[in-house]
C-alpha cells in the first residue's frame, strides 16, 4: 500500500498570551518578525485560544468567526474537536515566530485536552500561518516522551541500533551521490511529490537606525521547489563544476513518534564546487519502509549563520516542522 | 629520414595511448593526476621519480591489472609501512601533493578547510600563510633523514608530527574513511569483496587469548562472563563467555547456551570453527547488491587487526537466531554490519552455512547525536 504524504510546512514564531476579555481569555505576544504582520497574528491567535476556551467551559463548538482565520484552518480546527475538546491553560503566551517557506509558525502552545488519561491530557499544539498572517492550520505537536516509552518497551535495542546504522549508510550514499553527480540515483530517492526546500541569506536594509549605523540585517527566503525543478537546477550545477566535494557532519537521526519508518536526518552540509563553496543545515525526512528503497519526501537547507549567528537548534526545522497526513 | 619519422609517429602514438589509457583505482587520484599531468608525465613503473624542480620527489604506484593506485609526495620509505600501515602513509603523501600543486594560497586555504585539516609548517609560519612555497619547505624538511616522526590518534583526528631538535612540522586530519583511502563508499564498497577473497590469513590455533580468573565475574552456576566494551547500547558489546570445570577456564561453546555461544564465535580469537560458511548479500551503492561465500572464520581474521568486534542478539526464538555483529574501525571511524538471520543447528552443525546482509564503510566520525528525540 503506498502511502499518501501530506506535509504541511511548520514555522516558527513568538506568541505570547495575556488575559484579554473574561476569565477564560488567552493573548499571545510574538516576536521576532515584522511588528504589524506579529500584531495580525496576535489578534487571530489570541482569538482563537479564547473561543477555545470559552467553548471549552460552555461545552459547545467553537465558534469560528474569528477574523484571520482561513476556511482551510476552521476546518482542521473543526476536525480536531471532534476528537477531544481542549483549552489553552496559560492566560498569557510568549513564543518566538519562525518564517516558513509558507508563511510563520508559532509552536508550543500548551492546551489542556478533556476526558484524556491523565499522562496525556496536556499537548502543545503549533499553528501555522500564511504568508499573509492568516492562520490555515493547526496541530499538534509530536509527544516524544510517549515515543520514547513505546521504544523502550517494543522495540529491540539492537534491531533499533542496526536500522540507525543502515540509516547512516544510506545518508553516506547520499552525500556518495551528489559527489559523483548521480542524477539517477537522486531521481530514484526523491519521492516524486518531495518537498523541497531552499533556502537563501538576503540582506534586508531597515529604515532609520539600522541604516544609519550603516548595518544590513540578514534573512532567509525560503523557495518552495518540486522535484523537477530542483534536479533541474542540480544538472546545471554538475554541469558547471568539475569537482564537487561534499561533507556531512553534526548528524542527528531522530525516529518519528507515530510513523516508524519515517526519519528525520538533521546534518551540517559543507558545500564545495569549483565556483562556490557554504555551510548549511540540511533536513531529510526519509521513509525507510522499505529498507533497500529509502524514499525521501522532505529535503530542506537552511544557512549555517544568520546575522553571524549560529542558527539554533530550534530554528532548524527537524520532524516537528512538518506534519504527515 | 622516412624511418626517423615514421619511428617519431610510433613512439608519439604510444605515449598519447600512455596517457590516454591511464587509469585510476579512485576518482580522486584520477583528479589529482589532471593537475599533475599539466606539470610532468608519469613512469610507467611504480617507483619514485623527479616531476618538476618546484616539488619535490613523487612517488606513483601501479595494481597488477595497470591502474594507478597511488600518487603522492615520496615521504616514506618502505620500510615504515608495516610501523604507520601503508595506507596513512599513502593518504599524507597523496594529500600533501595535492596541497602543494594548488595554484595560490587562497585554493590552500579552501582545501585545508573543505577535508578539515591542519597544517602547523616549520619555523610557526603563520596559519595564514599556508601558500604551497611555505608547505614546500616543511615537506623538504619531513623529507631529511634526521627527523622523527611520530603519528598519534585521538578519537577523531590522526597528528601526524617531524620534528628535530629544532624545528617540527605538524599535520593533522580527520579519521574519515573516505579521506585517508581516497575512495568514496561506492570504490571502497565495490573493492571489499577482492580484499576479503585475497586476504591470506596466517591465524594459527596459538591464537587464543587466556583469560584470568580475577577478569570474569559469575553469570549463572559455572558460567563466567568476562566483560567487554559497548557500542551505543549495552546490549551490543564484545562480552565473551566461559564456562569452569575441573580442567579448567573454556570458551563456552555449547547449543545450550546459544546467544552466550555465538558472541564467542565471532568475538573470541579462533572461536569458530573453519567449515562454518557465511552467504553474504553485501549491499552496495545505488541500490546495488552483491552475493558471494566465504568462511566465517576468514571474514574474522580479515577483520580482526583493524577492527574491534561487537556483537548484539535481536532474536531467539525456537531455535531461529537473529543478531548483528559491527566491526568498528580503529583506524578510519567506520563500521561494517553484518546482520545475521540462521538457527541454531545451522550454527552448531558440520558444514553449517549462515545467510547475511553485510553494510560496509558506514561513517560514523560525523555524528552528532544518534538518537535525537524529534
Amino acid at each position: 500500500m503506498k502511502h499518501r504524504f501530506t506535509f504541511i510546512v511548520a514555522v516558527l514564531i513568538i506568541i505570547s498570551c495575556f488575559s484579554t476579555k473574561a476569565q477564560h481569555g488567552t493573548k499571545i505576544t510574538i516576536t521576532d518578525i515584522d511588528p504589524a504582520l506579529a500584531q495580525k497574528m496576535e489578534q487571530s491567535a489570541s482569538g482563537l485560544l479564547t473561543e477555545f476556551n470559552n467553548a471549552f467551559y460552555e461545552n459547545r463548538i467553537p465558534d469560528l468567526k474569528i477574523k484571520g482565520l482561513s476556511n482551510e484552518g476552521k476546518s482542521s480546527i473543526l476536525s480536531m474537536w471532534e476528537t477531544t475538546n481542549f483549552r489553552c491553560v496559560k492566560p498569557e503566551i510568549i513564543e518566538k515566530g519562525y518564517s516558513t517557506p509558507t508563511g510563520y509558525q508559532v509552536r508550543n502552545i500548551p492546551l489542556f485536552l478533556k476526558d484524556m488519561p491523565e499522562d496525556e491530557s496536556y499537548k502543545e499544539i503549533v499553528i501555522n500561518y500564511n504568508s499573509k498572517g492568516e492562520i490555515y492550520d493547526i496541530y499538534f505537536a509530536i509527544d516524544y516522551h510517549h515515543y520514547q516509552e513505546i521504544l523502550k518497551s517494543e522495540d529491540n535495542e539492537v534491531s533499533d541500533l542496526r536500522r540507525r546504522q543502515v540509516i547512516l549508510d544510506f545518508v553516506e550514499n547520499f552525500r556518495t551521490a551528489y559527489n559523483r553527480k548521480d542524477i539517477t540515483f537522486l531521481e530514484k530517492v526523491y519521492s516524486d511529490d518531495a518537498l523541497i526546500i531552499t533556502g537563501k541569506v538576503v540582506k534586508i536594509g531597515q529604515p532609520s537606525e539600522v541604516m544609519s549605523k550603516n548595518l544590513s540585517l540578514e534573512k532567509i527566503e525560503y523557495q518552495v521547489k518540486t522535484k523537477t525543478q530542483y534536479l533541474d537546477g542540480l544538472r546545471k550545477v554538475f554541469k558547471n563544476n568539475t569537482k564537487i566535494n561534499i561533507i556531512f557532519d553534526e548528524i542527528e537521526v531522530a525516529r518519528h513518534p507515530r510513523y516508524d519508518e519515517i526519519y528525520g536526518i538533521t546534518l551540517r552540509q559543507g558545500w564545495n564546487t569549483t565556483n562556490y563553496s557554504d555551510i548549511g543545515y540540511v533536513f531529510l525526512m526519509i521513509d525507510f519502509k522499505d529498507d533497500s528503497n529509502p524514499i525521501i519526501h522532505v529535503r530542506t537547507w537552511q544557512p549555517e549563520k544568520l546575522n553571524g549567528n549560529k542558527l539554533k537548534q530550534d530554528e532548524i526545522f527537524s520532524l516537528g516542522s512538518f506534519e504527515i497526513i | 629520414m622516412k624511418k626517423k619519422v615514421l619511428a617519431l609517429l610510433i613512439a608519439g602514438l604510444l605515449a598519447t595511448n600512455f596517457v590516454c589509457a591511464q587509469q585510476f583505482v579512485s576518482r580522486h587520484l584520477e583528479y589529482l593526476y589532471g593537475g599533475l599531468q599539466k606539470k610532468c608525465t608519469l613512469p610507467p613503473y611504480s617507483g619514485i621519480f623527479e616531476c618538476t624542480a618546484d616539488l619535490p620527489p613523487l612517488h606513483v604506484e601501479y595494481e597488477k591489472d595497470g591502474f594507478i593506485s597511488h600518487l603522492g609526495v615520496a615521504l616514506f620509505p618502505e620500510t615504515m609501512y608495516p610501523l604507520i600501515g601503508k595506507t596513512l602513509c599513502n593518504f599524507q603523501e597523496r594529500f600533501l601533493l595535492e596541497l602543494l600543486y594548488q595554484a595560490d594560497d587562497k585554493k590552500v586555504k579552501k582545501l585545508l578547510d573543505e577535508y578539515k585539516t591542519e597544517l602547523h609548517l616549520i619555523n610557526d609560519m603563520d596559519v595564514q600563510k599556508h601558500s604551497s612555497r611555505n608547505i614546500l619547505q616543511s615537506v623538504l624538511f619531513a623529507r631529511t633523514d634526521s627527523v622523527n616522526y611520530t603519528l598519534v590518534k585521538d578519537s577523531l583526528s590522526w597528528t601526524a608530527s617531524w620534528s628535530d631538535d629544532y624545528r617540527s612540522f605538524a599535520f593533522r586530519f580527520p579519521a574519515n574513511y573516505d579521506l585517508i583511502i581516497g575512495m568514496d563508499k561506492k570504490e571502497a564498497e565495490d573493492k571489499f569483496e577482492d580484499l576479503l577473497s585475497y586476504y591470506s590469513c596466517n591465524e594459527t590455533s596459538c591464537d587464543f587469548l587466556p583469560v584470568k580468573q580475577e577478569d570474569l565475574s559469575e553469570l549463572k552456576s559455572g558460567i563466567f562472563i568476562k566483560q567487554g566494551k559497548q557500542l551505543f547500547t549495552d546490549k551490543m558489546n564484545s562480552t565473551m563467555y566461559y564456562r569452569k570445570d575441573s580442567s579448567g577456564i573454556h570458551l563456552l561453546l555449547d547449543r545450550n547456551f546459544p546467544e552466550q555461544s555465538i558472541a564467542n564465535m565471532f568475538l573470541a580469537p579462533n572461536g569458530i570453527k573453519d567449515d562454518i560458511l557465511i552467504q553474504i548479500t553485501q549491499k552496495t551503492y545505488g541500490n546495488n547488491s552483491k552475493r558471494y561465500t566465504v568462511s566465517v572464520a576468514k571474514l574474522l581474521c580479515f577483520l580482526k587487526n583493524d577492527f574491534d568486534t561487537y556483537f548484539g542478539i535481536e532474536e531467539n526464538t525456537s531455535g531461529n537466531l537473529a543478531f548483528t555483529v559491527i566491526f568498528q574501525s580503529r583506524y578510519y571511524n567506520c563500521n561494517h554490519l553484518l546482520h545475521v538471520i540462521t538457527t541454531t543447528d545451522s550454527i552448531f552443525s558440520k558444514e553449517g552455512m549462515l545467510t547475511a546482509t553485510l553494510y560496509t564503510y558506514i561513517p560514523n566520525h560525523n555524528i552528532k547525536n544518534l538518537y535525537r528525540k524529534n
